[in-house]
């Protein structure tokens, strides 16, 4: 049931409506039954009633034959008829008459013509005689008949003497006592009706209306319209065929006043049951969801992180107390689970000190909570374990984890009571806090820290000889706040690393160049985005040593400040290379300097101009797509466009690279490697590669007309240059005497101050108009 | 009885007056239902009745047998004598209330009474006051021309006899004398020329059978 009502409701809902319905159908039942019993009963009422009236009639009928039968066999009688003795006749009839409290005596001749009559109102009456003639047919049986108004039972005998001579008619009247006599018998209302006329009743008042007054209902009920009579006719037909209607009557509203009461006791016990039933499950309802209840709380409690519950349950059966029972044992669980779950979120899995996070929250906690006057001075240690890597290749992860472990355990036994957490911030970087005591130092700390530190490791019986660096920043010495200490610390690690040193303590002042170097960036990132002339390109010609003519250009990137400051290139281009930066970078001095070439191609200069490409360029994605679309939208020949890579940057991700490179080569673009000569390339790798261009470092070169030594490289490189296919550049020209050296060495092109430094474009343009 | 009648002496009388008419006639009295009625009396009116032999007061005898009349009709010309003699061995109480010749007259067995003379024509309706299915007719006839059928509900005319009309009467006719002329009669010759006589007869009446309407009625 996908019902939104409580339990509680619903358990109430479910008895009452149990009961109701049970109640509903008794009560059906119960007055289906008492109904058609009560029918039943008026129905034998009626038919009993029916016989009593038809015994009544027939005792009646008996009565008048046998008078009747007296009287017409009386010789006198017939005598006097035959001699219409009228006194005598009269005599007679009254006679015989009152012998049984006949109403109607009459002597009627064959004709019908009234001889003699007990009514002297009927004497005249023109109607009788036919009526009379009628019942001629029906001799020797009783009927009804309306005579001059009033009803009677007759009956109508032969005056035989020994031929019928006349007719004595003799009957009784129905009227009020003998209906009322008729009503005591049989205990129903009787009324006598001839042509929808009521002639008589026992019912008082009727008279004009008693169809409607029999058809009368009872509208208590407010649905059903019940009877207030219940009728049943009986039709007597006389000799002319009138039909003469006995309606027995059946009064029901006493029984209607008793069947009401019945309904209104059993509706009042019925409501009174759903009451009560309301209530008791109600109450029962309430105690099982009480329980619940208890539940819903607990479950709630558990939400919270609140797992201790030791009261017991107050209400419920044995099921829900299980039920309970096993709601705290889950509880207990969770609980059990969360702290583990916690303590794993917290620490490392492998060496089991805190990680990265946990030990920065602790710190920081410690730190704030840390009195300079009776505290002493905290000392944060960031150890990297060196060449770990090369442990972990020969000897195996395994040996690999047990050596950090080892690790951990003995930064932790160097001092083991000041030592207030380790952690653990990256594979082979561990993280230390110390606490000093008040008369110690830095130096005293150190100087007991190292040697234990770098002692010989017993791994799986192997002794290793680990080497560390370690940076370190002195809290509050050296700073007060907590994420300038790490930033110090990790400056300081970062420091001994590029130093190659053991041992680093961060110096003041670093943590600004850091800082410094960052906003740097964020200027950079800036300019770049105004775009605004601060940053500029600026073009370093190439002499071809063969003709002696410029066709090329290497294009330089320049960021002047507006405060007139020159930042170097060396240092933003790094920044931007660790920031990412390059990227946005590269795609700006692609779009300025091909923008230049359109310029230079309308003036009809052709030059080809060398770009400076980073292996993230060459990685990137889009990079490859954004040089065509530059091409295309500033209708540059490829074949003017020369970008330089170097070395170094090709060997990072030597496949990929590879192919970039070959797929920008087949458009026509000519590939330039950049400081050949001091990278860690093979001269095996050169083959493969899809260039065009070698560029000899200007290490070889500066010292060219000197050192017999670079004399020699230079030399061999570029006839191996030459033999390979690639044309040969040298930079960093800075004399003639290099210059004619190279010429002499069939060196391809020359670039260096000596020919020129690198000039702006409009520079460059005078200064090829003066060089040629 | 009216064999007895034709056998006397005026017989020769009658045939030598009446030779005019046709031969013997014979008559067919039948009801509404073409059955032939027994006892039904025939009076012609005689054509001349001049020519009529006037023959003295006969006595007659009206006897009671085994609770009924017998003859149950009895045909007798006017001033003839009826004696009751009560061959039952009980008591019968005979009456008349006819305007004819009321009379009453206790019978007793082995007694009997002086004949009674019925001196107008008519017919006294008998009854028993004892026994009420008793009933009985005398027929007085005023004319010498008499005739009562038999089982078969033929009565013979002698041919000698020439008349006008005839009166016919039954127990059970509706009309209690029916007259018919010369001509009338005639017409109704039927196959085995016999002169028909059509009478409307009533069903006998019920006697002593009571039914009760409210019964049937109640049932």
């Amino acid at each position: 049931m996908a019902s939104k009502l409580t339990l509680r409701k619903q358990i109430t809902f479910l008895g009452v409506s149990l009961v109701v319905l049970t109640v509903a159908s008794l009560l059906a039942v119960s007055l289906w039954k008492t109904i058609s019993s009560h029918n039943l009963q008026i129905n034998q009422r009626i038919t009993s009633a029916e016989n009593v009236l038809i015994e009544y009639l027939q005792a009646k009928e008996e009565l008048l034959l046998t008078a009747s039968k007296v009287l017409t066999a009386d010789f006198g009688f017939k005598q006097a008829v035959a001699s219409r003795d009228q006194a005598t006749i009269a005599s007679v009839l009254q006679n015989h008459g009152s012998r049984i409290n006949a109403s109607l005596m009459v002597l009627s001749d064959l004709n019908g013509e009234i001889i003699s009559s007990s009514n002297n109102q009927l004497t005249f009456d023109s109607t009788l005689s036919q009526s009379l003639m009628a019942i001629k047919q029906n001799l020797n049986k009783t009927q009804l008949m309306l005579l001059g108004g009033n009803l009677y039972q007759l009956i109508v005998l032969p005056v035989e003497a020994p031929r019928t001579i006349a007719y004595s008619v003799i009957g009784f009247q129905i009227d009020q006592a003998f209906v009322n006599e008729l009503k005591r018998l049989m205990t129903v209302e009787v009324s006598f009706i001839y042509n929808d006329a009521l002639i008589i009743s026992t019912l008082q008042n009727i008279d004009a209306s008693h169809k409607e007054h029999f058809k009368k209902t009872d509208n208590s009920w407010l649905l059903f319209e019940r009877k207030l009579y219940e009728n049943k006719l009986i039709t007597f037909t006389d000799s002319q065929n009138h039909e003469y209607i006995a309606q027995l009557s059946v009064d029901l509203s006493p029984s209607y006043i008793e069947l009401d009461k019945l309904v209104a006791i059993t509706l009042l016990i019925s409501l009174l049951i759903i009451g009560i039933t309301a209530i008791v499950c109600s109450f029962i309802a309430r105690s099982l969801t009480k329980p619940l209840q208890q539940l819903t709380q607990l479950s709630h409690d558990f939400a919270r992180g609140k797992y201790e519950h030791n009261s017991m349950m107050s209400d419920g059966g044995v099921e829900v107390l299980r039920l309970y029972t096993s709601f705290i044992q889950m509880g207990k669980k969770i609980e059990q689970r969360e702290i583990k779950i916690n303590y794993q979120a917290k620490h490392d899995a492998l060496t089991d000190v805190y990680n990265r996070t946990t030990f920065l929250e602790l710190l920081a906690e410690k730190i704030a909570l840390h009195d300079h006057n009776t505290d002493g001075s905290l000392l944060l240690m960031a150890i990297n374990v060196r060449n770990f890597k090369r442990i972990n290749d020969s000897l195996g992860s395994s040996t690999g984890d047990l050596t950090l472990r080892s690790v951990v355990e003995r930064i932790k036994a160097i001092y083991p009571e000041q030592t207030l957490m380790v952690g653990r911030f990256s594979g082979t970087e561990f993280w230390v806090v110390i606490n000093l005591k008040n008369n110690e130092s830095y130096e005293d700390i150190i100087e007991h820290f190292l040697p234990p530190l770098r002692a010989p490791l017993k791994v799986n019986k192997l002794w290793l000889n680990l080497n560390y660096c370690l940076g370190t920043c002195l809290f509050p010495e050296q700073s007060s706040d907590v994420k300038a200490v790490v930033r110090r610390t990790t400056i300081a690690l970062e420091a001994a690393k590029t130093e190659n040193a053991t041992l680093r303590a961060y110096q003041s002042g670093e943590d600004e160049a850091y800082l410094e170097r960052l906003n740097l960036l964020e200027e950079l990132r800036e300019t770049l985005t105004r775009d605004d002339g601060e940053l500029f390109m600026v073009y370093q010609p190439k002499l071809n040593l063969e003709n002696g003519k410029i066709e090329k250009v290497e294009s330089l990137i320049r960021w002047i400040k507006p405060n007139g400051q020159f930042v170097s290139p060396e240092l933003f281009i790094d920044l931007a290379e660790q920031s990412g930066l390059i990227i946005k970078l590269t795609h700006w001095v692609i779009d300025t300097v091909f923008k230049q070439q359109q310029e230079w191609q309308a003036k009809n200069l052709k030059l080809k101009v060398a770009i400076n490409i980073s292996a993230q360029d060459m990685i990137h994605t889009d990079f490859i797509d954004f040089v065509f679309e530059k091409i295309s939208q500033y209708h540059v020949d490829p074949k003017l466009v020369t970008l330089e890579i170097t070395e170094r940057d090709i060997m990072t991700n030597e496949d990929l690279v590879i192919s970039r490179l070959t797929q920008l080569k087949q458009t026509g673009i000519q590939i330039s490697v950049d400081d050949y000569g001091i990278g860690e390339s093979s001269l095996g790798k050169l083959k493969q590669l899809p260039i065009d261009e070698l560029k000899i470092d200007k290490a070889f070169i500066l010292e060219l007309d000197t050192s017999e030594k670079d004399q020699y490289i230079v030399q061999s490189t570029i006839e191996l240059s030459h033999q390979l296919g690639f044309s040969v550049v040298a930079e960093g020209v800075e004399n003639k005497a290099s210059l004619d050296m190279l010429k002499a060495m069939k060196c391809n092109h020359a670039q260096g101050y000596f020919i020129s430094r690198p000039i702006k474009s409009a520079e460059l343009l005078i200064w090829l108009n003066a060089y040629e | 009885m009216i064999n007895r009648l034709l056998n006397t002496s005026s017989i020769v009388i009658t045939l030598l007056v009446l030779c005019t008419q046709a031969s013997a006639e014979s008559f067919l009295v039948q009801d509404q239902h073409g059955l032939p009625l027994k006892n039904a009396v025939l009076e012609f009116s005689v054509t001349n009745p001049a020519a009529e032999a006037v023959s003295p007061p006969n006595t007659l005898i009206m006897d009671q047998v085994d609770k009924l009349f017998k003859p149950e009709v009895l045909v007798i010309h006017q001033g003839d004598y009826v004696n009751f003699p009560n061959s039952d061995n009980i008591r019968h109480h005979v009456y008349s209330f006819s305007s004819v010749k009321p009379f009453e007259l206790k019978l007793y067995s082995g007694k009997s009474k002086a004949p009674l003379q019925f001196d107008v024509a008519g017919v006294a309706v008998l009854g028993c006051n004892i026994h009420d299915s008793m009933i009985g007719y005398i027929y007085i006839a005023s004319s010498t021309q008499v005739l009562m059928t038999n089982e078969q509900g033929i009565a013979r005319l002698a041919d000698t006899v020439a008349y006008d009309s005839v009166n016919v009467w039954h127990a059970s006719s509706v009309t209690r004398l029916t007259n018919m002329s010369y001509e009338d009669l005639s017409k109704s010759k039927n196959n085995n020329g016999a002169l028909v006589i059509n009478l409307v007869v009533e069903a006998p009446e019920p006697r002593n059978t009571f039914q009760s309407i409210f019964k049937k009625n109640g049932q």
